[in-house]
Formats: C-alpha cells, structure tokens, sequence
C-alpha cells in the first residue's frame, strides 16, 4: 500500500493535547479518519482523567511505595 | 478526595525537578499526575490483564504506583531521582510543554508495559517459553523491537520508527494461520503480509505474537533451529493435561494418603488445579491463589485459607508449572 503522509504517536498525542501543534495536512487527515486512530480514544481518555481526583486511600498508598510522597493533610 | 489543577506546566516543573528546587507540595502533585497517567494506560490494556488480576480498582492502582515508583528512587551517584536522569538523556532534548507531556507518556507507557510483560512471563509458562524462542528469531534476523504507546512491537531490520497507524490487536488475530506455522521464515512472512494485504504500518505486537503461537503450533517455537516432522508436534492441551496429571497424583501422595487433607478438601483441591491448568492455557493465572479454592469450599475465608491451604496450594501450583516447563 503507498501512502503521502505519515502519522506517528506524537501527531496523534498532539491531534488530541496540543493541536494548535500540528501540521494542518495531518490534523485534517486525522479529522477526516478519526475511526482508523485507535490511540485517540486513549489520549482522549487521558485528558479527561488526568486532572481527576485522587481518593485518600489512593494517597496511602502511593506514599507507601514512593517514600518521597509526603500525604498532604491540609 | 481532591481534583489536581487544570492549569500546570509539565516543563516547568522539569525544569525545578532537575535544578532541585521544588516544594513536597509541588512533586505530590507531579507524582499524582504520573499516577493518573499510568491508570489510564492500564485501563487501556485491561483486556490484556484481566485474567492476571483482580479486577477491583485497589490492584490496578497498586501495578500504576509500582510502575511508577522506581522513577522516584535516588539514583546511585547522586541525590536526583532517577526521572531527572531520563528527563536529561531523553532525546530529542525535551523543550516543551507538548515534549514534556509526550515523554511522560512514553516512559509510564513504557514502565507499565514491562510490568505486564513480566505478570506474563510469571503467570504463564507457556508464555514466557515462547517469548525467549521469539526474542531469539529478532536477534537472529536483525529485526527492530519499537515500542507504540508501550505495546512492543517487531519492525524490519531498517525500520526503527513507526510513523503509521498499527494493527490492531483483533486485526492481528484473524491473519491467516497458516503464516504462523513456519518458524524460520515468521517474521518476515508476517511482516510481508501486514505491508501487502493490509492498510496497517509492518508492525508484529510482539505480546500478542506470543499468544497467537501458544495457539497454533507450540512445538516449532521452542527450539528455533530444530526442524520438526509434524507427527512431534506438541499441542498444549496434551502438556497441560499431563502436567496437571502429575500434579494430581502429588496431591493425592503429599497429602490424601498421609491425611494432611480430607477426601473432601482433596476434591477442592482438584478443582482447583483444573481451574489452575485452564487459565495457564488461557492467558496465564491471577496472583490471588484464594479465589481458586474459594469457590470449591463452603465459606472458606481469606484467613482460614491463607492459614491452612495457602502453603499447599502454592506448592502444587509450582510442581503443576515445573511439570509444564519440563515438557518444552
């Protein structure tokens, strides 16, 4: 199969955090085949959760495993 | 419970990480956020693990905070955590927010795809038998193993970047079997496949390569070299019943005939070795032994069983994988 565009994992983390970034030949083609990007569904997903919050329980044990993580108690 | 702030720069944190000047404030939230980053990497490949896991949310927090936890380790020479050092080397030299993202991405992705690969390789031997013959077949053939959002993928030997979109994993499984069957000429036979009958970048996920040869021919892959008449040809239902034969017969002598167990705990522990045997065919076993026996005795609690079976189990669970090993 020949092809005139290459899409790599950035464009495709860039199409969904930074699309201002991105070459507009890509972001069009992106748009136009968002069903043959199985990575956007992740990225999407990432960006919803990523400011999510974070449970105490959650806290306890990441300070558990990562001793330079002080719980906050504020 | 507290949501993290919308607006944080990634770089500008770096950039306090690596000169050291930063508040415990400050790498909380950084470390929280690399927390996220790697849960939300795991939910994506949760198909992958669920039969390794229990599937409460307490596990896949605990794999996301171990994948990310040797990042905030000191490295040896000096006081940075080890993350500044891969920060440092990262190359391209990260400059930007947009890079300082995407970096994250790929390291975490990266981290918690080992940790997968190894929950397999521990989980399964089949599996990790597999993947030595397949790593020896790359380094033979000079192949590229290129890492997509953490999946490992197999390129040609002059094709270390993937700057297309991949197959998918349903894709992968409905290749046609017969290119699975010739151990010498696999890779390149996939790859030639992947490039000329499908819209796909020539990329073999090397994990699900692994799966798809535990389910057609277990017997050309062990020995990469070997040529073998069809009439060898092992499947792994043969091996996995005769292991499992074996192991019976274990508990039957170690325990029943001795009275260490009773004929009604020994029939639960049989299930429970049939349940064992299953799920190693079936993309390998969960770390929580208890859920096995469970439901093979009435009311047994976690306590009663880590203080009178646990012990047992997991010496016949051994003997069940040493005996599967052994038939390689």
């Amino acid at each position: 199969m020949t092809r005139n565009i290459n899409i790599t994992e950035h464009d495709i983390f860039n199409f969904v955090f930074f699309n201002e970034l991105l070459d507009k030949k890509k972001r069009k083609y992106i748009e136009r085949n968002e069903d043959k990007f199985e990575l956007l569904d992740f990225y999407r997903k990432q960006k919803k959760s990523i400011t999510g919050s974070i449970k105490e329980e959650t806290q306890k044990r990441i300070a558990a495993r990562i001793p330079a993580y002080k719980i906050n108690k504020d | 419970m507290r949501a993290l702030e919308k607006d944080y720069s990634y770089y500008r944190f770096f950039t306090k990480l690596c000169e050291g000047e930063y508040t415990a404030g400050e790498l909380n939230n950084f470390i929280e956020r690399l927390f996220k980053i790697g849960e939300s990497f795991l939910y994506h490949r949760f198909s992958r693990i669920k039969n390794l896991v229990d599937s409460s949310q307490d596990t896949l927090e605990e794999i996301a905070i171990e994948a990310i936890a040797p990042l905030f380790q000191n490295a040896n020479y000096n006081n940075h955590f080890n993350i500044v050092d891969d920060i440092r080397n990262w190359n391209p030299p990260i400059k930007t927010e947009n890079e300082s993202l995407f970096f994250l991405n790929k390291i975490i992705s990266n981290r918690v795809e080992q940790h997968i690969s190894l929950m397999l390789r521990e989980s399964d031997p089949f599996f990790s038998k597999i993947l030595d013959s397949v790593n020896y077949l790359i380094r033979k053939g000079a192949y590229k193993k290129v890492s997509y959002l953490g999946k490992v993928y197999i390129t040609e030997p002059d094709n270390s970047n993937i700057n297309w979109i991949v197959i998918t994993d349903d894709e992968f499984n409905r290749i046609p079997t017969y290119l699975f069957c010739e151990s010498k000429i696999l890779l390149k036979s996939l790859l030639y496949f992947i490039k000329t009958e499908t819209q796909y970048f020539p990329a073999i996920p090397l994990n699900e390569l692994i799966f798809r040869l535990k389910h057609v021919n277990l017997s050309d892959y062990l020995s990469s070299d070997s040529v073998n008449d069809i009439s060898d040809k092992i499947e792994i239902g043969e091996i996995l019943n005769s292991a499992l034969s074996f192991t019976e017969d274990k508990l039957k002598s170690s325990y029943l005939d001795n009275g260490k167990l009773t004929i009604e705990e020994y029939e639960s522990f049989k299930s429970a070795l049939k349940s064992l045997a299953a799920d190693i065919g079936d993309g390998g076993i969960n770390p929580s032994l208890y859920n096995y026996l469970a439901p093979h005795i009435n009311g047994l609690t976690k306590e009663e069983y880590k203080e009178k079976y646990h012990n047992i189990l997991e010496y016949l669970l051994k003997q069940l994988k040493r005996k599967i090993a052994e038939q390689f």
